[in-house]
C-alpha cells in the first residue's frame, strides 16, 4: 500500500501550446468542463480540464495525480478527483474539498477499469 | 500571444461536463428546516397545554376533541418532520472528518433525535424546548463547519 497526501502540481496550469490544442483537435487528448466545487482549491466550476486516456497496458497513476473517472453507481457520468491512495490496481479518490465531496469515503475504492484518464492540463475559466 | 488565442478557442469549443460534486444538491443542506418543524413541535405542544373546552355542553366537548385531535397530529407530523432533517443532516451532510472539530457529533444527533420521538408521543413542553436547544446546537456545529456564523433566529 503506498500512501500520500495531496500533490498541487503547477505544471497542470501551463499555458496552452500549439502542440497540446492539435491533440485536442485530432483527439488525441479530450477536454471537458468542470461542473460542481468538490475540487475547489485547485478546480472551480466552469473550469476546463484537459485529459490523457489511460492506457490499461501502461498505467502511469501516481498519489497526487487528478483523474476523470466513471461514477461507480450512476452510469455514464464522469467524475474528477484525486488520487489520494492506491491499493494495488484499485484507487482511493478524494475531493480536494473534502467537506463538500463525494467521493471513495463514501463509495470505497475505485477499480481502475472505470478510470478514464489523468488530468494534464487545467484552464481557470 | 498565440496561447491567448487557442485558450480562447478552446474556451468557445463545446465541453461535456465532469462532475466535481456530491450525489446530492450540492451544498443545498440547512438546518433552518429542521428549526422550523422544531418551533412548530414547541408551539403545537404549547397550544395543547393550553387548551381547554369552552363549556361541558356536547359542541364544546366536540369542537376540543376536534381541536386537540388535530393539535396532536400536527405535533406528531412536526415531530417527524424535525427527525427526518436532522438524520438527513446527520448522515447525508456531516462526514467522519468533522467529528474531529465535534466529539459529541453523534450524542448530539441522536438526543435531538430521541427528543424528536418524545415530543411525538408526549405534550411535555420541557422536552420540545429541549429539543429546539438542540437544533439550535446543531444550527452553530453546521454554520461552524462552513466557517460561518449565522445567528439563530426563530420564526415565532
Amino acid at each position: 500500500m503506498t500512501t500520500g497526501l495531496r500533490q498541487a502540481d503547477k505544471s497542470l496550469f501551463q499555458k496552452l501550446d500549439l502542440f497540446t490544442f492539435f491533440a485536442i483537435v485530432i483527439g488525441y487528448r479530450q477536454h471537458l468542463r468542470v461542473v460542481g466545487n468538490s475540487m475547489e482549491g485547485t478546480l472551480s466550476e466552469g473550469d476546463l480540464i484537459i485529459y490523457k486516456k489511460i492506457n490499461q497496458k501502461n498505467i502511469d497513476l501516481a498519489i497526487g495525480d487528478i483523474v476523470v473517472a466513471f461514477h461507480p453507481k450512476i452510469k455514464n457520468k464522469l467524475i474528477i478527483k484525486r488520487v489520494y491512495r492506491i491499493f494495488q490496481n484499485t484507487f482511493d479518490l478524494r475531493g480536494d474539498n473534502f467537506r463538500s465531496s463525494t467521493d471513495s469515503r463514501e463509495w470505497g475504492l475505485i477499480n481502475l477499469n472505470i478510470i478514464v484518464g489523468k488530468v494534464e492540463r487545467i484552464i481557470t475559466k | 500571444m498565440l496561447s491567448e488565442t487557442l485558450t480562447s478557442i478552446l474556451k468557445k469549443l463545446p465541453a461535456k461536463s465532469v462532475h466535481a460534486h456530491c450525489d446530492g444538491p450540492c451544498g443545498v443542506y440547512d438546518p433552518a428546516s429542521a428549526r422550523i418543524a422544531a418551533e412548530a413541535v414547541l408551539s403545537m405542544t404549547k397550544k395543547l397545554i393550553a387548551l381547554a373546552p369552552a363549556g361541558n355542553d356536547q359542541a364544546s366537548i366536540s369542537a376540543y376533541n376536534n381541536t386537540f385531535s388535530r393539535f396532536v397530529a400536527i405535533k406528531e407530523e412536526e415531530s417527524q418532520k424535525t427527525k427526518k432533517e436532522l438524520l438527513i443532516l446527520w448522515t447525508d451532510y456531516f462526514k467522519p472528518e468533522h467529528l474531529s472539530a465535534y466529539p459529541d457529533l453523534h450524542d448530539t444527533f441522536w438526543k435531538a433525535a430521541k427528543l424528536c420521538s418524545a415530543c411525538k408521543v408526549n405534550i411535555d413542553q420541557t422536552k420540545a424546548e429541549e429539543l429546539l436547544a438542540a437544533v439550535q446546537k446543531i444550527h452553530s456545529m453546521f454554520w461552524s463547519t462552513k466557517g460561518r456564523n449565522d445567528n439563530w433566529v426563530t420564526a415565532s
